[in-house]
């Protein structure tokens, strides 16, 4: 059964590339995208993804670390990946420590998300582990 | 013929006459010694009638203690049968008046028988006037005797015919100096002084008693030295009126003379001193207090010239100025200290007078030397030296033309108005400094704006200059009370506040307490008008030498203008920092807008044009190497584009600051700095205390910018190795940010070469945060920046 991915970003551009990028891996199904937290909630609780593919800065100034930090609270059991702009490590700790299982940027380390991703989704759904 | 009766008669009558009229007493007495006859002169004799003496016992005549022997001696006498006596064999005894006085005197005794009975005759002869003559006379002697020899008067007697001396006292001996057998040899005129010689007309009216004999005169003693006398002569005649002896009796005034000379020259000198002094203290020209005191001396002693010689100030020049001279050419000019000779010069700046009574006759004076004195007319000189300083400042000379003698009176004299003079010219000069020192107060209190006055030490307002007067709203000077508390009906003074200051804390009270102040301000209102100013007041006391304090100094600025043209400024400050902040604002929030849109948009068109290309490449496979290489430089272009784009964001906008805070955007300000430039950078956020760093979002971007700013100095000027940034807590609610590198240095002074814009740039938005900025640069290299803000923000900083 492949991943179900959720992909949470204010650009429709990246969602699109993103996408296209997931959908060529078998073991990885796209099951949405949402553009804000409030969004990417409601698709949390109607597409009930395993893992979730999130930007840093989203629609309507939501904040990516807000809605990490609600997923972890809300849906402790969700993979949640950061895809982000700011490419440096002092933004990568925050993140992590508040739960996300791993932090790529968005430009220069897709390539190594989307392997990250397929690699989990290969391993089997569900499981807890990840790229700390 | 006279028969026997009338012979007897006769006789009798003759001897009763004889009895009545003898001198003597004679009482005749029976053998029982009863008085049978006494004559008027025994009666008077013992103060009785001759009527009370016939019958009489004998014995009533003899004190009582004599009577019993009188009693027997007379028996004896009788049954010696001798014919007559004297009585009591030493010739004197002593009888009795009928007053009970005794008196001494002498008898005789005789007997006879008539008719059978045995009659006593006696004589007597009463000595107590005798007694009393001899007694006088001894006494009289004696007077004499002792009265000559009375030590301190002399006297002399003078045979009126040798004119030589007879007999002389121990005390004339002593005045002349000579001895009695010497002076027995000598005459008044041996002795006399030349100019005193003995008056004979005088003498020879004393002789024939014509003029008494009174003269004061000077005797020369054996050792030459001169004795003033008082001498009165008398002469002593004999009985027949002729002259016997002169005496002459001879007091010596020398030392009352020398007192009435001393008292009259002392007199002399002290009205002559109260005369100079009351002159000179009237004048204040030092040329006229040495013109005046040297034309008073040389008329009061008589000398042909007095002057002041002053030294020019270098101690070879000297200067008489003014001198007084008569009958002789004067010495005004300028001289040479060594004119006054070597040996003169050297006592005089010994500080001895020099006194010479006689030049021409001067043994130590060369030829030369006396030959210039008396083209000089310089007979007799004292010179007075005043010393200053150990230094020879002045000489006060008199001079007279011919040798003359200078008493020690006259010296003192020359030395004392010496001394004034020095003194008066000093004060004179000391008024005219200080007149000019006045003047020249005055004139700079005239010509300053600010209000300057004088108090004593009473607080009376004595010296102000024309401000003090403008400055006070008041119409002139004499609108101007001298009296403090009359200012109080005048003005109300008041403190900033507008809470009335009391008199004793106005400037002049405070600075007479000793206080010093320094631009203590004070609302004035005057009370007739009603204006009111804001006077800055500078006060100090005034201390005398004692260090008591004499008076105050006040000055007083009128700032009512400054102050409102300050707060305009400050209004106008205040307004200029509020457009600042509302561009720094407007400023920021364009960054962030521009920041914004370039990350939403364009950073993530980038990133889809990255991941697009990679669907590409991968569906490409490889199928076409021309399109896979065409599809990796689109790839790197991109990339590229991105890492620009990321930078112009973060320069525009520290997103690290606002979503994780100062030190996380700090940190990776020092990364993306490392990375850049290859200089070390840490960041050091230890000193900063945890509650510190929640409340640092609105100080946040401006330390972050000046990190920035101080950054990028560091990699353009300072050829650093290494950069330490800290971040710090500092008490009390203040923090620290500082940048230090290991560079070389900014240079003294040379601000505005190297950073300089950054710097003013840093200084400005720290202002604008209510904070400031040092820049320490040690010698050794190194440039440390240190940035401080309040952890409160301004009030007028608008809020994000």
């Amino acid at each position: 059964m492949p991943m179900r991915v959720l992909l949470v970003d204010d650009s429709r551009q990246v969602q699109a590339a993103l996408r296209a990028l997931l959908s060529r891996a078998p073991e990885v199904v796209v099951v949405g995208g949402a553009e804000d937290c409030a969004g990417a909630l409601a698709l949390i609780e109607d597409r009930a993804p395993d893992l979730v593919v999130l930007d840093v800065e989203l629609a309507h100034g939501d904040r990516g670390y807000d809605l990490l930090r609600c997923i972890r609270s809300r849906h402790p059991r969700l993979r949640v990946v950061v895809l982000s702009n700011f490419g440096w490590e002092a933004m990568r700790k925050p993140f992590i420590d508040a739960g996300a299982q791993a932090y790529f940027d968005k430009a220069l380390e897709f390539r190594q998300a989307i392997d990250w991703i397929r690699e989990r989704a290969g391993a089997g759904t569900g499981s807890p582990e990840g790229r700390a | 013929m006279l028969n026997e009766h009338d012979r007897l008669e006769l006789r009798e009558g003759q001897l009763r006459g004889m009895l009545e009229t003898a001198s003597e007493g004679i009482v005749a007495v029976d053998e029982a010694q009863t008085i049978v006859m006494a004559n008027r002169a025994a009666a008077d004799m013992f103060g009785r009638r001759v009527d009370q003496l016939i019958g009489a016992d004998l014995s009533c005549l003899i004190p009582e203690r004599f009577r019993a022997r009188h009693r027997i001696d007379l028996a004896a006498f009788g049954d010696a049968e001798a014919p007559a006596r004297r009585m009591r064999g030493r010739g004197e005894i002593l009888g009795l008046r009928a007053g009970g006085e005794e008196f001494p005197l002498e008898a005789g005794i005789s007997q006879a028988h008539v008719d059978g009975k045995r009659l006593y005759t006696v004589v007597l002869h009463d000595l107590s006037e005798e007694r009393r003559a001899a007694a006088v006379l001894h006494h009289s002697a004696q007077m004499l005797a002792a009265t000559f020899n009375v030590s301190n008067v002399g006297m002399v007697h003078i045979d009126p015919s040798t004119r030589r001396f007879v007999a002389v006292n121990a005390a004339f001996c002593a005045l002349t100096g000579f001895d009695e057998a010497e002076l027995l040899a000598m005459g008044p005129d041996d002795l006399n002084h030349p100019d005193d010689r003995l008056d004979e007309a005088r003498f020879q009216a004393l002789l024939e008693g014509r003029a008494g004999y009174r003269f004061e005169k000077r005797l020369v003693r054996k050792d030459g030295g001169i004795r003033h006398v008082q001498l009165e002569g008398n002469v002593v005649r004999d009985a027949d009126g002729r002259v016997q002896r002169v005496v002459g009796v001879l007091h010596d005034v020398t030392a009352r003379r020398a007192a009435e000379d001393a008292l009259r020259s002392r007199d002399a000198r002290q009205t002559f001193l109260v005369r100079l002094n009351d002159r000179l203290r009237r004048l204040d020209d030092p040329v006229a207090v040495t013109t005046d005191a040297v034309c008073l001396l040389g008329e009061f002693v008589g000398a042909q010239r007095v002057g002041y010689a002053e030294d020019a100030g270098d101690g070879v020049t000297i200067d008489v100025t003014q001198s007084y001279s008569n009958g002789v050419p004067d010495l005004i000019g300028r001289y040479r200290n060594e004119d006054y000779g070597p040996a003169l010069l050297q006592a005089l700046r010994a500080g001895r007078t020099v006194v010479r009574p006689d030049i021409a006759g001067d043994a130590s004076l060369g030829d030369a030397e006396k030959a210039a004195h008396a083209r000089l007319h310089l007979g007799a000189s004292v010179d007075v030296p005043l010393l200053k300083g150990g230094r020879l400042a002045a000489v006060f000379f008199v001079h007279a033309s011919t040798a003359r003698h200078w008493s020690a009176d006259e010296v003192a004299l020359f030395e004392e108005v010496a001394e004034r003079i020095r003194a008066d010219i000093e004060r004179t000069r000391a008024e005219a400094a200080l007149r000019s020192a006045k003047a020249q107060l005055e004139a700079a209190l005239a010509s300053m704006n600010d209000a300057v006055f004088i108090a004593d030490a009473d607080g009376r307002v004595l010296t102000f200059n024309d401000a003090f007067v403008t400055f006070h709203r008041c119409r002139g000077r004499a609108d101007c009370p001298t009296e403090l508390q009359c200012w109080g009906e005048i003005v109300e003074v008041c403190w900033p506040d507008g809470s009335p200051a009391s008199p004793e804390h106005w400037a002049v009270p405070r600075a007479l307490r000793g206080e010093t102040g320094s631009n203590v301000e004070y609302v004035l209102r005057r009370r007739d008008s009603g204006e009111r100013w804001v006077g800055s007041y500078s006060f100090a006391p005034i201390r005398d030498a004692a260090g008591r304090i004499a008076g105050a100094v006040a000055s007083a600025r009128d700032v009512t203008e400054f102050k409102r043209m300050h707060a305009e400024l400050q209004a106008s400050h205040a307004e200029l920092q509020r457009l600042l902040d509302a561009r720094e604002g407007v400023q920021e929030r364009e960054r962030l807008r521009i920041a914004r849109e370039l990350h939403d948009d364009m950073q993530q068109s980038l990133a889809a044009v990255l991941m697009e290309a990679t669907v590409v490449r991968e569906s490409l496979g490889h199928a076409d190497p021309g399109a896979a290489e065409a599809l990796a430089r689109i790839e790197h272009a991109t990339e590229q584009a991105i890492a620009s784009a990321r930078r112009i964001i973060h320069d525009l906008r520290p997103q690290a600051l606002e979503e994780f805070g100062l030190v996380a955007a700090l940190e990776n300000l020092a990364a993306q700095f490392s990375q850049r430039t290859g200089i070390a950078c840490r960041v050091d956020a230890s000193g900063l205390a945890a509650a510190d760093e929640a409340r640092l979002v609105p100080q946040g971007t401006c330390l972050y910018r000046v990190a920035q700013e101080a950054l990028n100095n560091v990699a353009k000027h300072a050829h650093a190795s290494t950069v330490q940034v800290t971040l710090a807590s500092r008490a009390p609610q203040q923090l620290l940010l500082s940048v230090a590198d290991d560079g070389i240095g900014i240079a003294a002074g040379s601000e505005h070469r190297h950073g300089a814009f950054g710097l003013i740039g840093m200084r400005e938005r720290l202002r604008a945060a209510g904070g400031t900025l040092q820049v320490h640069s040690p010698p050794g290299g190194g440039t440390t920046l240190d940035a401080q803000v309040p952890l409160a923000p301004p009030e007028h900083r608008p809020g994000r």
